[in-house]
């Protein structure tokens, strides 16, 4: 039997959330550790996860970590930096198998999780800072992603679009920081981010699987709860519920296909305001093959192979992407500002309400499915205002009515286009 | 029908195998406690198949690209599309072809029965014309289009064309926009009266679901089939390679490159051996070699590096890929690597935990459902049970990896692709 998911606080600003279930063949925990975007560190934060997801004391090089996480059967413990609004949040993922599968007799999850913590306080370092070699290896690597991400087209133009439409907000600074902060990065920037969030970072743990409650408990106290925790750092995303004006972005670079991205303001003054209505919204518009944008764009037009919109509420931005051909990206524009007016106007019928609610609501029925999916659906709500489970966003959903949904469409504006042709 | 149960005490896990009277084979494996069921249709036919006829008749060859056409083609009929069906169910639904195989899915949490309806009712009626083939050809094209901008997707295919020179695994899987021009509703007709045919397919559900459930729609839907023998002809491959080096110029910030060596393909899928290739390609250059710090040290790899046993029906290629502004330098410490590796003979140790490793991520892919089901149809394709795999992780040694190290990875059919 499954329980739902327990929150308690360990100290000040650290939340344990355990899962406990016997389904799963694994294991899997996190730890999440939200700041601002804009605190002039994000760059220092995102080199630090990568760093000490490689190494710790114990095991000092990569060969031996990676040998320590193979006689765990394979654990993996993975750094990555995530975007919240207009907070930026760093992960150390862990994956196990569940101490029932083992072909000696120990316990994998807490030998694992024990790991991962000493990850974090028990950092692979010289005196109080991080080994130079390291520190170089660990800038080039990141330097390398950024560079990386540039080369698929369709994730660079959508960075592009919203560095362009969210220009004068936190939101447009990305994520990993810029290659120039990477390469500023002295050892003591690093060691500074760490004592940094270890002391004002708000900070969610979860686990997930078939462990003894009362050890993993002991275990995530005996490490945070010796912290001496000053003030906890708010965070705060600014939402803009109206586009100041419709700007075009045009670039160009070698590329087969015209990448197209659309960037909406959605009209939420907050994250969870309107979130039913305009996610029933988006999803009619632009998400589901139902949807407008699938059966008239792709479809009866032939413009484009895929043509969708997704509703970020973390920031209150609806991004439409699509790859067309040069002589089709005006016809395109058109015909995607079209689709939508048809929403404002409701020219769209029960029918396909209906198949939105029951698409909806049919995915969130499974959305804690496997312990990543448990894992995924309460971190990515770290940072906001309140949390919902499956079954309470469903039931909004199914409440929404077509008014609602053209209230949420008219509310919304189109603000920035950016096209990357040849 | 014949029911058959397949158990595993020690996974504790459970599936049906159902060789139903229609022809087809079925599979459910029913997990408790999940929300959620995932069924996929497959048909083993894709993109290599391009040269073949049913038994007796006379050989066709096909224009490039035309089992992925029929795959998009096939969601059409005289009345609602399925994707238009299937918004009456809520269901998840999608496709995709391989190289060997055409697989047909969706995911759901309620209203299963009719989802499987929808499933089992449009893969087995085509409706072809002229008009929906003509309307495809622009979303098709685009979509050959998106790939030609994805430099991680041409690397490996420019790497398979200085690979093989004759083996269709060669050709783009979506064709070209020439190839499907050629494509009209008589010859998916074709094809599809040749490898849809239940016994050139399988079905397979898993997650929140009854033997039952599966076979009121299965019996009610599928109507017994004579069955039909496919020959395909494939042109002989020499054993050599045809380009050594290959090189696209994709204005990239940082180059990607596969290295690639031209393995055996084997008739018949040898388990032992597909557990075992994975695990000495991590003993060359996994993330416990000394290699592969060494690489990093020198600047030479970074995170994106990974290793692939890429395999299917009439391929094999050993492939190290990733990215690098010195693929050359990769290419020979690789090479190195295997020499020393062969002379040297494997460590215990290592291979211990790579053992352990791999072994664990075959434990995880049991949490999922999909993986699991997709599963059960390779499997069928290929002739083995999939709790098989779990016995060969325990009776593998490192004088096999031994064996297998000198009997693949010949220098002189090498191949490394760079995109710059």
């Amino acid at each position: 039997m499954r329980s739902e998911m327990k929150t308690e606080t360990v100290c000040k600003g650290v939340e344990l959330c355990t899962y406990k279930t016997d389904d799963f063949k694994t294991a899997q925990a996190s730890v999440n550790i939200a700041m601002p975007l804009d605190d002039g560190n994000n760059a220092a934060r995102a080199l630090l996860i990568y760093l000490i997801s490689k190494t710790d004391r114990d095991y000092p090089t990569i060969k031996e970590m990676t040998d320590r996480l193979s006689m765990l059967y394979g654990a993996s413990i993975s750094g990555s930096v995530v975007k919240s609004g207009e907070s930026q949040v760093i992960r150390l993922t862990l994956e196990c198998i569940d101490d029932k599968f083992a072909l000696t007799d120990e316990s994998i999850i807490l030998d694992s999780l024990s790991l991962m913590f000493d990850m974090i306080f028990s950092p692979n370092v010289e005196g109080s800072s991080f080994k130079d070699e390291d520190i170089k290896r660990e800038k080039r690597l990141m330097i390398e992603r950024i560079r990386s991400m540039n080369d698929d087209k369709i994730t660079y133009a959508a960075n592009r679009l919203i560095e362009e439409m969210c220009k004068d907000e936190a939101y447009s600074i990305r994520k990993y920081g810029t290659e120039e902060e990477i390469e500023a990065l002295t050892g003591e920037d690093i060691s500074k981010a760490l004592i940094d969030v270890l002391l004002h970072a708000p900070i969610q743990i979860n686990v997930i699987g078939g462990f003894d409650e009362d050890s993993v408990r002991k275990l995530v106290s005996d490490r945070f709860s010796k912290l001496e925790r000053g003030d906890i750092t708010e965070l705060r995303t600014q939402f803009l519920s109206e586009a100041y004006d419709e700007r075009e972005i045009r670039e160009k670079q070698e590329v087969n296909q015209c990448k197209l991205v659309i960037g909406m303001r959605a009209g939420m003054t907050y994250d969870r305001d309107n979130y039913a209505a305009l996610k029933v919204m988006t999803d009619i518009f632009g998400s589901g093959t139902y949807s407008k944008l699938f059966m008239n764009v792709r479809e009866k037009q032939s413009l484009c192979y895929y043509c969708s919109a997704k509703l970020d509420s973390s920031k209150g931005i609806i991004l439409i992407q699509s790859g067309v051909e040069k002589e089709n990206i005006d016809k395109a524009v058109k015909a995607i500002k079209h689709e939508f007016e048809d929403m404002r106007n409701g020219n769209f019928d029960e029918e396909v309400i209906n198949s939105s609610k029951l698409s909806l609501c049919d995915g969130l029925a499974g959305a804690l499915d496997t312990p990543e999916d448990i894992d995924i659906w309460y971190a990515v709500q770290q940072t906001a205002s309140c949390v919902y489970s499956p079954r309470e966003l469903s039931d909004m959903i199914k409440q929404v009515t077509k008014e609602e949904i053209m209230t949420a469409a008219s509310f919304a504006s189109f603000d920035t286009v950016y096209i990357l042709e040849n | 029908m014949d029911i058959k149960t397949v158990s595993n005490g020690f996974l504790s896990e459970t599936y049906y195998k159902v060789e139903h009277d229609s022809g087809l084979t079925i599979y459910i494996m029913p997990k408790k406690n999940y929300k959620t069921c995932y069924a996929v249709f497959g048909t083993n036919y894709g993109s290599v198949d391009t040269t073949f006829c049913r038994k007796g008749e006379k050989l066709t060859k096909v224009p490039e690209g035309i089992a992925h056409f029929l795959e998009h083609k096939l969601f059409e009929s005289e009345e609602l599309d399925a994707f238009e069906r299937y918004a009456k169910t809520g269901a998840n639904a999608n496709a995709f072809t391989s190289f060997d195989r055409t697989c047909y899915l969706f995911s759901c949490a309620d209203n299963f029965k009719s989802s499987l309806e929808i499933l089992i009712d449009f893969v087995k009626s085509p409706y072809f014309t002229q008009q929906t083939v003509d309307k495809e050809q622009g979303i098709i094209g685009q979509e050959i289009r998106m790939y030609q901008d994805n430099p991680d997707w041409q690397v490996l295919f420019n790497l398979l064309r200085g690979i093989y020179s004759k083996n269709p695994v060669r050709i783009d899987i979506a064709g070209t926009v020439e190839s499907i021009a050629e494509i009209d509703a008589q010859i998916l007709y074709t094809c599809y009266n040749t490898f849809y045919n239940n016994s050139n397919m399988a079905l397979a559900v898993a997650g929140n679901v009854t033997v039952d459930e599966v076979l009121e729609v299965a019996d009610r839907l599928l109507k017994p089939e004579e069955k039909v023998e496919i020959e395909r002809k494939v042109e002989d491959e020499p054993e050599g390679v045809s380009q050594k080096y290959i090189e696209q110029d994709m204005h990239v910030e940082i180059k990607k490159f596969n290295l690639g060596f031209k393995e055996k393909a084997l008739e018949k899928t040898d388990l032992k051996r597909s557990v075992l290739m994975p695990i000495v390609l991590d003993l060359i250059c996994g993330k416990s070699t000394q290699l592969f710090s060494q690489l990093l040290e020198r600047e030479l790899i970074n995170s994106s590096f990974y290793t692939e046993y890429f395999t299917g029906r009439g391929f094999a290629v050993n492939i190290f890929g990733g990215e690098s502004d010195k693929p050359e330098q990769v290419r020979d410490a690789i090479l190195e690597r295997i020499r020393s590796l062969r002379s040297e003979g494997v460590d215990e140790k290592e291979f211990e935990a790579i053992r352990r490793k791999k072994y664990g991520s075959e434990i995880k892919s049991l949490n999922d459902i999909e993986t699991l089901a997709n599963g059960l149809v390779n499997a069928h394709f290929e002739g083995y049970d999939i709790f098989d795999i779990f016995e060969v992780y325990k009776n593998i040694t490192k004088a096999d990896a031994e064996k297998l190290l000198s009997d693949c990875f010949d220098e002189d059919k090498c191949v490394l692709s760079v995109i710059k």
